[in-house]
């Protein structure tokens, strides 16, 4: 079957630049499709106009507005962008969610590797309950797993503190506390993303060619040579997916912080602050303004962290 | 195929005739009537949106059916919808029209923007502003700024952060506390401090008095009974940051450090913490008390927020008020906006609010439920009343256009806590309070 994907004349050029014998070809191509292609990508190209083309654009055309929903939309140019850049609230978000996001991955991932690693030691079914006991957390509704945490964060009866004081040890506020909201519920989100990342970095463990190791053991080197000079460069391409999906991730984390937040602004992410922009401050122009930053940051950031580690997809 | 039997032919013979006769005998319908006929038998369905909340269901289990008499071309469909998703789909429902028929609503909800593009102006189907205002407390109708005296929205229930307290009767008996006797607030802050328990680090350990969760709303109280003032209407320009601001400030942040009532680590929620008997005093709102005596088992009573000793004028700030709104849609749709009418008033009705203050604890803006016989009758009826009519002549709406007062609050927060100074606090509430009224009145002008 010919289908335009198929013609070496498509192939990552726009038909701007193609010759126009050329473009007749791929038009002729094109008529001579078959109807089944033609209905397929239109079907795609028509889901995907309606989820993203054009809620994307609307929220290009808003955030150049200041509108409510009701009222008329008013055209205020680049005020909203600029008006973030000294709005302290957006510095005192992004500030948060930067902090949230470098301690949840950085420690979240290594956990979930050592963990990881601990498992692929083990062989046969202790691997699978174990991961499967891991893994729990993750198909537990986040809802439940931040109401079951508030309930243990009680400073006042609450599991966490009463257990520190059977241990003689002093009480914590935990969500009640400024200065420890934000890592309490960094905690939360570990513990609750941590199943995911045991069973890709578990799944690309075991697929480093066992005689890769014997090879190694032969040559003398321990179990953490082998972990640095064997294991870590082979699942490179795990740890660079769980990397960017991670900050795409906690970036748009809303729901631990708008479920079970700290006092005052100790827990305001970007996130949140959109949403808040948005459906309480009815300020949609804004909060579109501030939801694009966080698209160029994230689109910004995954590009660095791929050109950074290189990482060419096979597929 | 079967075959009919005589007795069978003569049945349906004898029904086809009887049927026929009915049909001779039946009053000839005129041109006049023909319309109004229609009208009664045309199906209506009627779309209601309300706060899915147990009380309101309970409500609706009773206004449905009673409405549904009178209504029977009428079908009603309440949807019960979440308070934070109530809150999200409503104004972009209605700016896509595909909003219910009846919504219900918070006030604060709707400040920022033009209510009169938001719901139906009701004002005349609903019996006119005048005799609204005499069958209810004005002040239910000044949460929200309305031109004209046009009546959009009908008050249904109040719960009245911080212009009510409701205390833990048990701890107030065990201290002899008589809490249906406070003079003034300070009075309250002196229970307070009676009935605070504290461990022998001197960490509070249950709260007398705790404002954790109606600090704000108290501020705009304290700063209006001390003579001074935080917004402009006219000129919409905020002001917290006055001598008088800093006088109001000063009384809410000495609870915390000078008389220590509360405690910022003893609890992560104060409505939890009342709960677990942590909190004597509190001023969640009034409707926390029939949740504490029904819910939590806590004995629980409430009372009007008193004045300052040295108050120049007794003024409460009583947060928002719950009411429903009709879309603009009925507009064009007679039938429907008559039953949509119907089931409002009958939602606001003494019926239906007598069965609501039988289980709900805050107050409603309907002075005539409270001259009703039946009043002593239900659970809450009695409380509410005493609250209802403490409170309504005093409360005071700002009428501001500021939909979002968190980050206010927040900062005011961070000054209670001493993370800041109260003048900075009060300067940058001011500061954003002054943005948002900004941005809001640019939109209304657009």
């Amino acid at each position: 079957m010919t289908t335009l994907q198929d013609s070496p004349a498509s192939g990552g050029q726009s038909l701007a630049h193609i010759p126009a014998a050329r473009r007749d070809s791929v038009w002729r191509r094109f008529r001579r499709a078959s109807p089944f292609a033609l209905i397929y990508s239109a079907a795609i190209l028509i889901f995907y106009t309606i989820i993203f083309i054009i809620p994307f654009g609307t929220g290009i055309w808003l955030a150049f507005q200041n509108w409510d929903f009701i009222t008329n939309p008013k055209f205020v140019g680049l005020r909203n962008f600029t008006k973030a850049f000294t709005d302290q609230y957006f510095w005192l978000a992004l500030q948060k969610t930067v902090l949230f996001s470098v301690v949840e991955i950085s420690l979240g991932l290594t956990i979930a590797l050592l963990f990881a690693l601990a498992l692929s030691q083990i062989i046969g079914k202790w691997q699978n309950i174990y991961l499967s006991l891991y893994y729990l957390p993750v198909i537990t509704p986040l809802v439940v797993s931040l109401y079951l945490w508030r309930w243990l964060y009680r400073p006042t009866g609450g599991a966490f503190n009463t257990l520190l004081n059977s241990l003689g040890l002093p009480e914590q506020p935990f969500l009640a506390s400024p200065q420890q909201a934000l890592w309490a519920i960094t905690v939360v989100i570990i513990w609750a993303h941590l199943g995911t990342g045991i069973v890709l970095f578990l799944a690309g463990i075991n697929d480093v060619p066992e005689s890769l190791f014997e090879a190694a053991r032969l040559d003398g080197a321990g179990f953490w040579q082998s972990f640095y000079k064997i294991t870590l460069p082979l699942i490179r391409p795990v740890l660079v997916y769980q990397m960017v999906v991670s900050v795409i991730g906690t970036v748009q984390m809303f729901e631990a912080f708008f479920l079970i937040p700290g006092p005052g602004f100790s827990t305001r992410t970007l996130a949140l602050y959109t949403y808040e922009l948005g459906f309480r401050a009815l300020n949609l122009g804004y909060g579109a303004a501030v939801s694009l930053i966080i698209f160029v940051i994230l689109l910004g950031a995954t590009v660095f962290q791929l050109r950074r580690w290189q990482i060419e997809w096979e597929h | 195929m079967q075959k009919t039997s005589r007795r069978q032919f003569l049945k349906v013979s004898a029904g086809m005739g009887a049927a026929a006769l009915l049909a001779a005998c039946a009053p000839v319908a005129t041109d006049m009537d023909a319309g109004s006929a229609d009208a009664m038998e045309e199906p209506i369905d009627l779309v209601v949106w309300y706060q899915d909340w147990d009380g309101a269901n309970r409500i609706m289990g009773w206004v449905q059916p009673e409405f549904e008499k009178d209504h029977e071309n009428v079908t009603v469909d309440l949807q019960a919808i979440g308070y934070g998703d109530l809150l999200n789909k409503m104004l972009p429902s209605i700016a896509s029209g595909t909003e219910g028929d009846v919504m219900m609503m918070y006030t604060d909800w709707v400040v920022a923007t033009d209510i009169t593009r938001v719901f139906l102006d009701i004002t005349d189907a609903a019996g006119g502003a005048a005799e609204l205002e005499e069958k209810m407390w004005p002040a239910a109708f000044q949460a929200v700024e309305v031109p004209g005296n046009k009546v959009y929205y009908l008050p249904w229930l109040a719960g009245i952060r911080g212009a009510a307290m409701t205390v833990n009767m048990d701890h107030c008996a065990e201290a002899g506390v008589d809490y249906l006797n406070f003079g003034t607030y300070e009075d309250v802050v002196d229970a307070g401090i009676a009935m605070t328990q504290t461990n022998d680090e001197g960490k509070v350990t249950r709260s007398g008095y705790s404002i954790a969760s109606s600090q704000y709303q108290l501020l705009w109280t304290l700063i209006w009974q001390l003579g001074g003032d935080f917004f402009d209407k006219e000129s919409g320009v905020w002001s917290h940051d006055s001598e008088v601001g800093a006088a109001a400030a000063q009384i809410l942040h000495d609870v915390y450090h000078v008389h220590k009532t509360v405690d910022f680590e003893l609890f992560t929620n104060e409505y939890e913490a009342c709960t677990q008997q942590l909190v004597s005093i509190w001023g969640n709102g009034a409707w926390t008390m029939s949740v504490m005596t029904d819910v939590a088992e806590v004995p629980a009573d409430n009372i009007v927020t008193p004045p300052l000793a040295n108050a120049a004028e007794y003024v409460l700030y009583p947060q928002h008020v719950a009411g429903y709104g009709l879309s603009k849609r009925l507009a064009e749709d007679a039938p429907k906006l008559e039953a949509a009418v119907d089931f409002a008033l009958l939602i606001v009705s003494n019926g239906a609010l007598l069965q609501a203050l039988d289980f709900y604890s805050g107050v409603v803006p309907s002075k005539g439920v409270y001259n009703d016989p039946g009043i002593g009758d239900v659970k809450y009826g009695l409380v509410s009343k005493r609250v209802a009519e403490g409170m309504w002549p005093h409360a005071r709406y700002p009428q501001d256009h500021v939909a979002q007062q968190g980050p206010a609050a927040a900062e005011f927060d961070r000054a209670m806590r001493q993370e800041i100074s109260i003048q900075e606090a009060l300067s940058n509430m001011d500061a954003y309070l002054q943005e948002q009224e900004d941005q809001a009145r640019e939109r209304l002008a657009a």
